[in-house]
């Protein structure tokens, strides 16, 4: 069986989650996407910079991304990730659906409440 | 085809994805010497960070994979690993499965040779059989000639009507003699059923009279095997029953009408055919425009005429009928119940095997 491990996600589709959130802003290589989601998922997501690229590839299948060639920070050409149309409709529905699985999650712990 | 265009395109996204690995290293490395790391320092900090650059790669790769193949392969490998620890376990697996496939397939094959394969008659499902009933006593008994030669006057339901029944022929000749199968058959048989003669011609209505009725057509096997499949078969003669008949007609391979018959011979009605005796079977091309029940309808209101007070009634069905008749049922529920034994030995695997590792 294949093994998953670089899976060490908060829930599954986090990391997926994270970077069409980073990307719906402006598109951005690798490097500069590591470092925000660094930044923003602070030790939460404990993940090495490199689990981003097996996700990147995933989502590049699956159309929700583009790749393109840009300019660094550093004035480097480097490949810059963008998020396309189906990107930007898959993250809404996810947000929507992670948003509902908190709403159910709140009102089991009210009924759990005594 | 979204596969087909990621097979040709994965070269170009692999190049890509070490591209972009590289350069996401060199952009750390450069940001940590700018911070006053050492170069050696930086790529080792770089790397640490990152992970494992030739297990990243491959995961990535991986994504534009089959991984469906590769985890085929895998189960396929667990499995061969499972059964070969423990051999009486695989033995008794082994056999409930092929007991379970061979009986499926065994009956199977049967039920797509009778019930699955057309007829080899044209529109084979515009042809009807005719025969005779007497309830409560006979759902099912061959026809009068009587009868027929009613049916065939009178019924407008028919493009064409034919009767047949089969006889078995002593053939002699050459110092030797066999038993032959065969049938008597009206002259427009063969019409009926849409079959011409492979080599030269079919029966004539003047044949099909007694005393003119000494012509036969051949079947492809006994023609290959009694005049070699020579073309010159036709109008020699040949003994029948210690009569002579002339060979008119050679019938194409696989024609075997009623049942494995290798010969036919024109009906020629004789007189002791009409001392009320029932023997023969009709069989009809429905019209266009015609049903089986308009049919059925039809000679429902004819055999009342034919005969005061009325006895027999008329059967009107599928020509498939005839060759699967009662057999069809129980066929079906015989494929469906293989099915569900095939089902129930993987289901008992399956369960068995469960319990054996402990997650049942």
């Amino acid at each position: 069986m294949v093994k998953k491990a670089e899976y060490r996600d908060l829930f599954p589709g986090a990391l997926e989650l994270m970077i069409l959130k980073t990307l719906s802003r402006k598109p951005m290589h690798g490097y500069a996407l590591a470092q925000r989601i660094k930044e923003i998922s602070d030790d939460l997501l404990q993940i090495e910079e490199g689990s981003l690229y097996p996700a990147l590839q995933r989502m590049l299948k699956a159309g929700w991304l583009e790749s393109e060639l840009g300019i660094s920070d550093r004035n480097r050409p480097v490949r810059v990730f963008k998020m396309t149309q189906a990107g930007r409709k898959h993250l809404e529905k996810e947000i929507s659906s992670v948003e509902q699985m908190f709403a159910g999650i709140s009102r089991v712990l009210a009924l759990a409440r005594p | 085809m979204g596969w087909l265009r990621h097979l040709f395109t994965r070269r170009r996204r692999y190049n890509e994805l070490s591209e972009s690995i590289r350069e996401h290293l060199e952009e750390k490395i450069a940001y940590l010497t700018d911070h006053g790391m050492a170069r050696e320092q930086a790529e080792q900090a770089a790397r640490r960070e990152f992970g494992n650059v030739t297990v990243i790669e491959e995961r990535s790769r991986e994504v534009w994979q089959w991984p469906k193949i590769e985890s085929i392969w895998a189960d396929v490998k667990f499995a061969w690993r499972q059964l070969s620890r423990s051999p009486g376990f695989t033995l008794v697996a082994l056999l409930t499965l092929s007991l379970g496939i061979g009986a499926n397939t065994a009956i199977f094959s049967v039920v797509n040779g009778v019930l699955l394969h057309p007829l080899p008659f044209r529109d084979p499902a515009r042809l009807m059989m005719l025969d005779e009933k007497w309830l409560p006593r006979f759902s099912h008994f061959e026809a009068t000639p009587k009868d027929f030669l009613a049916w065939r006057e009178q019924s407008q339901a028919f493009d064409q009507l034919g009767a047949f029944v089969s006889i078995a022929f002593n053939l002699s000749g050459g110092g030797r003699s066999e038993r032959v199968t065969g049938a008597r058959v009206t002259a427009n048989l063969p019409e009926v059923l849409g079959v011409k003669p492979l080599l030269g011609r079919s029966f004539t209505t003047a044949e099909d009279t007694q005393g003119n009725d000494h012509v036969v057509l051949l079947g492809y096997g006994l023609w290959k095997e009694r005049f070699g499949g020579h073309a010159n078969a036709i109008g020699s003669v040949i003994r029948l029953n210690d009569l002579d008949f002339t060979v008119i007609g050679v019938m194409p391979p696989g024609f075997r009408f009623p049942h494995d018959a290798e010969i036919w011979k024109p009906m020629g009605f004789t007189a002791d055919d009409f001392d009320g005796g029932h023997f023969i079977w009709g069989i009809g091309r429905l019209k266009a425009n015609m049903t089986r029940d308009q049919a059925q309808a039809e000679m429902d209101s004819i055999m009342p005429r034919l005969r005061s007070p009325q006895i027999w009634s008329v059967n009107v069905f599928p020509l498939l009928d005839y060759y699967t008749g009662e057999v069809r049922t129980p066929l079906y529920v015989l494929m469906g119940a293989a099915g569900l034994v095939l089902l129930i030995a993987c289901e008992d695997r399956r369960v068995k095997q469960r319990f054996r590792y402990g997650r049942l």
